[in-house]
């Protein structure tokens, strides 16, 4: 026993070591980005890109609970729960702060029923994730359509749209809720009772049976979390957009996968860090920007973007050596 | 013929699993292979089969140097080893897994009647009769690792190293095991034995090395040495207070009291894979051992007790309760550890804190300090905050212990929770459960080794053994009934064959 | 003498995870018969099948991927990729040989990526293949980045050949697929396959080249989208660079309603290929139902959702002798000793 107090700076070493290439590529690619497109390092554009990273680091905390919580967890339907909101949302009346708030509430329940349906599937009738919430995003967009007859809303409300002014340029309003958003969340995740069962339940679905959790309702209800953020997106980004288009987030699914590797997190559950993963948006809505800089047409851009990402993961996300 | 491992090395994040270990092995010389956990027995034969790449050393088959690059490569040289986390596939069939490495063929295509012809002449071997097509996953356990057996004699072998395959095997299947080796040894074969048991080494085996701590300490031929000096060498330790102190002063501390103090009472109790059932008491501070041969209801027992079956109607304490799933029983004030730390006990992800914290924070939502907890059972550990995995076995099953003990449980399910675990460790954990008892903590002890049921309840006021086979209680043994014979002959079932 | 008998997971048929694709594809079937508008003859069977083809090449792809404990969401964009390349080439004065040899190159090396990403970097598939759906999509977009036309008729001509008046040559982009599985799994490798679905280090420890089985199936997967390319060239007799954009994830759906595990080690690549005949049913039913485009979408998910949930549900042996047991039918307890 050589070792019973930690000090502590030793305590946080562990997360710091996942943040330090994430915020390491973050400034490389300023750097970068400035030196290949001079202007880049400017206050609209960092303040653009906060925004899109706002977005997708929320979206990152829908993935990356549900990745979390262990069984191969993922969430395909955060992209289509979002777009769903951004379309249904707006038609309820935004003129003051009392309806704003009624708005985030519809955002956040209609959200969390997708992620009901998600979660029950996948844990009482174990649908494979993957496929569950494929379908699931299928069945959304499905049901937007007949709801809406695929006309969006025309009016935005201005309160909702002030999300995008600006606090303190760079940084807008979308992006302080945002970080405030993300740090709750990490605080939950680590010292909360329910954020570290989550991490139990992830790391050993038996093990953590046995130990008296109810593991089903813990993933039952990280697609419900997953859903309900993913929903609240879908509002903001209607805030940050100044309208609503069809499927404006679906983009957002995978691009949040990325964002959760880059920040280490394992797909096969057990530890993940909601800072990290709104790190890793960061770098990628930033490597994003800087090809759109290049003024390249848009093949070409998809090729350096894919290449970028299987390089990231390269240093990333290996398996295990079947020879160790 | 002979294999020499020449100076192997392995670290695994500068621990030594293997330092500079040393080994020759001959033609028609079986040789036992004896330490405790984390000794490198088993990372020292993955080595000579491909399955770990070493970090030092080099290795000679019959003087020439050769490199082993990956299980494939071991097989092509002759080099061929059982896997102790068993390497059959459950949804291919018995046939498939046993002709699994050398399929035949016929041009490109499988020939399945010399498979069948094969895998029949092998299940022969192994008196397992005539079940080609069954997925291996239906069989019971000790018929698996027969089969991984199988799958290993199935190939053409110059060298075979078994890597205890025999704890989960009944005795008849030992018997079987024992004679294919001595069949082999007669062709000059070089044969490698792990286990834990030693009867087992001294009458299957010629020499035996001795590993600890990543390092050789040993080899002598088995008629040389004995079990005190086995255990010297694994230990390293000269004073042995491992079986031969077995009685201590607390069998006198427990006070005659005139009444039972009934704790646990359950009726009806249904045994699933022998659709049976019994009626079970336990006694405040009583250590019920639980034993008879493999897969006779046993752990049907423990898991039923603890909700991971059906629905269960005990009587706690006087009061009715049901038992649904391990939450209600958790609350309830019963704990549950079993021998099989990957799947049923440890959080790999986590450190030893968390790894504790589980039950007593996250669901019995009370505050505790982890580290007195580690502390009290003597966990050998560097800092809080490293991975359960990185502990010897012993110590990471005291870990799962810790988790349930200090939630103070009224009653500790143990499913054989000291499998795999060395002699020195097993004392230890009898210590802290004797302690326990005495602190009024009843428990039921399944375990398959009647010298562990033995060491931890003949001779005890608090203690009986219930003896289990097919699915019914055949005795039940307290004080000095409690004896190896005894056990062995009760779990044959009363007045049955096989003396 | 005794028939030799396959000793692969795939028994009788009633017993065999392809079966309720079977079910759900002549169930669809009877229903567009007798309660749609839609005549039922040869003809419609030939149209059903000619744009269906290129998506059941998709899925026998898919499928040997995910047996393998895989997955591929890039084959779309590699079919994307494949199909405007070969237009191009064509167009641009290749004799059709050399381009359709062209194409199929490109699209086994394109698949050879993706097994040497899993296989040997051991990044995880899913990660891999998206990020390789993204690149393959990027150089269809370089190709062309809007639609094409193919100047000849001569491969759309092969397409709609018939032998002997009603056997379409086109199933030839199905069979060849298809036949080289069925030989495949009465070859050791075959078994050598399911093992690495089922426990890759298992089947390492097994003496199997893990490594090599995984780079052949996704190779093989790359090769299937480039036949699917191929037939689809034929069928639209153009290329299209967003073309295959959804059908990655619809050959996903086929592969788990044909009963074969996302897990690995289950199923047949035959039931993947009912699954998506079941798909494009379903597809027709609706269309002949005559339902507002709108409700179409939804209809068809949530269709879609049941026969999945029914699908993993019935495949998975405990879920299912405890729906046996709850409607009344119980069988006896098999005697494990």
């Amino acid at each position: 026993m050589l070792e019973n107090q930690l000090t502590p700076s030793k305590r946080s070493y562990g997360k710091l070591k996942l943040m330090l290439p994430s915020i390491i590529a973050i400034f490389v690619l300023m750097v970068g980005g400035n030196l290949i497109a001079p202007g880049f390092i400017s206050m609209n554009n960092i303040s653009s890109i906060l925004m899109t990273s706002s977005l997708l680091a929320l979206m990152s905390i829908s993935q990356n609970t549900v990745v979390i919580a262990g069984k191969n967890g993922i969430d395909l339907s955060i992209g289509a729960t979002a777009s769903a909101t951004a379309l249904i949302c707006p038609i309820l009346p935004m003129d003051n702060v009392w309806q704003l708030l009624i708005a985030v509430l519809a955002a956040l329940l209609i959200g969390a029923v997708f992620g009901l349906l998600n979660g029950f599937f996948i844990s009482f009738a174990k649908i494979p994730a993957l496929i569950m919430t494929l379908i699931t995003s299928s069945v959304i967009s499905g049901t937007i359509m007949v709801l809406t007859k695929g006309q969006p809303s025309a009016h935005i409300s201005d309160l909702l749209k002030s999300v995008s002014n600006n606090l303190v340029p760079p940084i807008r309003y979308l992006t302080l809720i945002v970080v405030i958003i993300v740090v709750i969340a990490e605080i939950l995740l680590t010292k909360t009772r329910p954020g570290r069962t989550l991490k139990i339940v992830g790391d050993n679905f038996n093990a953590a049976r046995i130990s008296g959790i109810n593991v089903k309702a813990v993933l039952v209800l990280s697609y419900i979390v997953s859903g309900a953020v993913a929903g609240l997106m879908g509002l903001l980004i209607v805030g940050y957009a100044g309208s609503t288009t069809l499927n404006m987030a679906t983009s957002y699914t995978l691009l949040s996968l990325a964002a959760i590797t880059i920040g280490g997190t394992s797909l096969s559950g057990g530890q993940g860090s909601y800072i990290n993963g709104a790190l890793g948006a960061i770098v990628i809505i930033e490597l994003n920007s800087i090809l759109q800089a290049f003024n390249m047409d848009q093949g070409m851009r998809f090729i350096i973007q894919g290449g970028l990402l299987l390089v990231i993961m390269i240093f990333n996300v290996r398996g295990s050596r079947l020879r160790t | 013929m002979n294999l020499e491992l020449k100076n192997i090395s392995k670290l695994y994040g500068g621990i030594h699993a293997l330092k500079n270990a040393s080994l020759i092995l001959t033609g028609g010389d079986v040789r036992a292979l004896l330490g405790g956990n984390g000794s490198g027995k088993s990372t020292l034969i993955k080595v000579a089969s491909g399955l770990v790449k070493p970090d030092d050393g080099e290795i000679f088959l019959d003087g020439v140097k050769v490199a082993i690059h990956s299980p494939k490569a071991a097989k092509r040289l002759k080099i061929v080893a059982t896997s102790q986390e068993l390497s059959i596939l459950p949804n291919l069939s018995v046939g498939e897994n046993i002709t699994l490495c050398n399929m035949p063929t016929r041009g490109l295509f499988t020939n399945n009647n010399k498979m069948r012809q094969d895998t029949r002449r092998v299940l022969e071997r192994l008196g397992l009769g005539d079940d080609i097509d069954t997925p291996v996953g239906d069989l019971p356990i000790n018929k698996m690792y027969l089969i991984e057996f199988g799958k290993a004699i199935f190939q053409d072998f110059d060298i075979l190293m078994i890597d205890e395959i025999t704890s989960a095997l009944y005795r008849e299947d030992v018997e079987i095991v024992k004679d294919i080796i001595k069949q082999y040894k007669k062709l000059g074969k070089i044969i490698l034995f792990v286990s834990h048991r030693m009867s087992e080494i001294f009458s299957i085996c010629d020499t035996v090395t001795v590993m600890r701590s990543g390092e050789i300490i040993s080899t002598v031929a088995l008629s040389q040495t004995n079990n005190e000096l086995l255990l010297r060498d694994m230990t390293g330790k000269s004073d042995n207070t491992v079986d031969s102190n077995i009685i201590k002063e607390f069998q006198q501390s427990v006070a005659e009291s005139k009444k039972r103090d009934i704790l646990l009472s359950v009726k009806d109790l249904k045994i699933k894979s022998y659709n049976t059932s019994i009626d079970l008491d336990v006694s405040r501070g009583e250590i019920v051992g639980v034993a008879g041969l493999q897969g006779h209801g046993q752990s049907d027992i423990v898991k039923a007790l603890f909700g991971l079956s059906d629905p269960l109607d005990i009587e706690l304490e006087g009061k009715p309760v049901r038992i649904d799933n391990p939450k209600h029983s958790v609350k309830q004030g019963l704990a549950y550890v079993s021998g099989d730390r990957e799947k049923d006990g440890s959080f790999k992800s986590h450190d030893l804190s968390e790894n504790i914290k589980v039950v007593q924070e996250l669901v019995l939502k009370k505050k505790t300090n982890a580290l007195e907890v580690l502390k009290q059972l003597s966990v050998k550990y560097a800092t809080y905050k490293q991975k359960i995995t990185s502990l010897s076995g012993g110590n990471q099953q005291k870990v799962i212990l810790g988790r349930w003990i200090h939630t103070n449980p009224l009653l500790l399910l143990a499913n054989d929770p000291s499998k795999g675990i060395d002699v020195k460790a097993r004392s230890e954990l009898r210590e802290i459960l004797w302690e326990l008892a005495d602190g009024g903590m009843s428990m039921i002890f399944v375990s398959s080794d009647e010298n562990e049921l033995v060491s931890l309840c003949a001779n005890k006021k608090n203690a009986r053994v219930i003896v289990l086979y097919e699915g019914k209680i055949a005795a039940t043994l307290k004080g000095s009934q409690v004896t190896r014979d005894n056990l062995i002959f009760a779990s044959l079932g009363k007045g049955d064959k096989n003396e | 003498m005794k028939p030799i008998q396959p000793l692969s997971p795939m028994r009788s048929f009633t017993k065999s995870t392809s079966a309720p694709a079977v079910y759900l594809f002549f169930v669809a079937s009877l229903f567009v018969a007798f309660f749609t508008s839609a005549t039922f003859d040869l003809s419609y069977a030939e149209s059903f099948m000619n744009s269906n083809i290129p998506l059941i090449c998709l899925v026998i792809g898919e499928g040997l991927v995910v047996l393998t404990g895989g997955i591929d969401i890039s084959l779309g964009a590699i079919l994307s990729m494949s199909n405007v390349l070969i237009v191009t080439l064509i167009n641009g004065g290749m004799p059709v040989g050399a381009a359709i040899v062209v194409m199929l190159v490109t699209s086994i090396v394109a698949g050879g990526i993706n097994g040497f990403m899993v296989g040997v970097v051991r990044i995880n598939p899913l990660l891999t293949t998206y990020a390789t759906s993204i690149i393959y999509g990027g150089i269809a977009l370089v190709i062309t980045r809007t639609p094409i036309f193919l100047h000849t008729p001569v491969l759309s001509d092969f397409y709609m050949l018939e032998l002997l008046e009603f056997l379409p040559l086109n199933l030839i982009f199905i069979l060849i697929p298809y036949a080289i599985w069925k030989i495949i799994k009465r070859t050791p490798v075959g078994t050598h396959l399911y093992a690495v679905g089922e426990n890759e280090s298992s089947a390492y420890s097994s003496g199997i080249n893990v490594i090599g089985i995984k780079i052949f199936v996704y190779c093989f997967s790359g090769l299937t989208a480039g036949i699917g390319a191929l037939a689809i060239t034929s069928l639209v007799q153009g290329g299209n660079p967003l073309l295959g954009e959804s059908m990655s994830l619809t050959a996903i759906s086929a592969v788990v309603i044909g009963g074969i595990s996302l897990a690995g080690g289950k199923g047949d690549l035959g039931g993947g290929i009912f699954g998506c005949m079941f798909l494009f049913m379903l597809s027709n039913i609706i269309i002949f139902l005559g339902v507002n485009t709108f409700w179409q979408e939804l209809l068809k998910t949530l269709i879609l959702l049941i026969t999945v949930v029914l699908s993993v549900i019935l495949s998975d042996k405990q879920e299912r002798t405890k729906i046996l047991k709850g409607i009344g039918y119980v069988r006896k307890p098999i005697d494990s000793k």
